[in-house]
């Protein structure tokens, strides 16, 4: 049961989404979560939750060294990303070869770990790459914000139809009261802790009735009730 | 510099196999936080979680007699001594008052 958490823009709430999926799971449900922080751009998931500097999922790859797994709950482990943020940076990479050594997580995961695992990416992912994500049973969730939702350009439009098409669900964050019916799935805008902790940011987050329905609903579509029962 | 992608698939093999039960919960270990653990003291009763009946006074008494000596000295040193003699006066132990007393003369 992997999930990929995408955008086609940047800053729209990947990390949050992935954040609030794993404590809903995890914490109120104690549902094993695996979370790979994949943001090569970035690594927030992993300042989110405070991980030690240390070998991530791109170690293997990058020094022939095996990732460390953060225990962050009994039930949440998380493998973070520094070293591909460092790596993204400094090194001449092809995205391709990025592309090739998250296929092989996606692809050894299911042998190790029987929980969820979600996996929080940089934004603009290749069409091709989500192609081949879907043909391995990967679930899509795509996040936008409210600009998905306004027509900016033909060109936009067409991007957004073209990941909307390989996305299992599409989640719209940051929508107002006005907003909230827009998508699906929507995310109320809340107000963000001061301690931008992951505990903090994703119990704010879901705080707010609506969110915390659109995170039930959610793991209900992705996760059927044949493996994944909301209590 | 390229990525190794060969090798890389075979220590995630190696390293599945060691974590095969990574998603197992242990019953019996209560979960644990990402938080910061306390700091281990040196005596049993500083080592006790405060109750709430505890008030301010009590638990920076105990923090300060569980502290390192050197820390301790430092924290008090911020300190306002009216303020620890506030928090000693409140509790009704004789030894602390002739302490006090002693202090006074």
């Amino acid at each position: 049961m992997i999930t990929l958490v995408t955008s086609l823009d940047g800053g729209v709430g990947k990390t949050t989404l992935s954040a609030a999926l794993a404590y809903h799971l995890a914490v109120n449900k104690r549902q094993p979560v695996l979370l790979i922080d994949a943001d090569w751009e970035k690594a927030e998931l992993s300042q989110l939750f405070r991980a030690g500097y240390g070998p991530g999922w791109l170690s293997p790859f990058l020094k022939g060294e095996e990732p460390q797994v953060h225990r962050i709950r009994d039930v949440l482990h998380l493998v973070a990303g520094y070293d591909a943020v460092e790596a993204y940076q400094l090194y001449d990479f092809s995205i391709g070869e990025l592309e090739k050594a998250l296929e092989a997580w996606i692809d050894h995961v299911p042998a190790f770990y029987r929980g969820v695992s979600v996996v929080d990416t940089a934004p603009t992912l290749r069409l091709s790459f989500l192609r081949r994500m879907r043909e391995r049973g990967v679930k899509i969730v795509f996040v936008a914000d409210v600009r998905a939702l306004m027509r900016v350009s033909d060109i936009k439009a067409e991007q957004y139809a073209a990941y909307f098409k390989l996305s299992d669900a599409v989640v719209v964050n940051n929508t107002t009261f006005f907003t909230r019916n827009a998508a699906p799935y929507t995310l109320r805008r809340v107000k963000m802790p001061k301690d931008l902790h992951w505990e903090a940011v994703a119990r704010e987050m879901l705080k707010n009735r609506h969110n915390r329905k659109t995170v039930e609903t959610l793991l209900q579509k992705i996760y059927p009730a044949a493996q994944y029962a909301v209590t | 510099m390229n990525l190794n992608l060969k090798k890389g698939a075979q220590i995630l093999h190696q390293f599945g196999r060691k974590i095969a039960d990574l998603d197992a919960p242990s019953a019996s270990t209560p979960p644990a936080t990402t938080t910061a653990e306390p700091a281990t003291t040196t005596t049993a009763e500083a080592a006790q979680p405060p109750t709430p009946r505890d008030d301010w006074g009590v638990l920076l008494v105990k923090l300060l007699a569980a502290a390192p000596e050197d820390v301790s000295m430092k924290l008090i040193s911020c300190l306002d001594k009216d303020v620890l003699v506030k928090a000693l006066r409140d509790k009704e132990d004789p030894y602390l008052k002739v302490a006090l007393l002693l202090l006074k003369k």
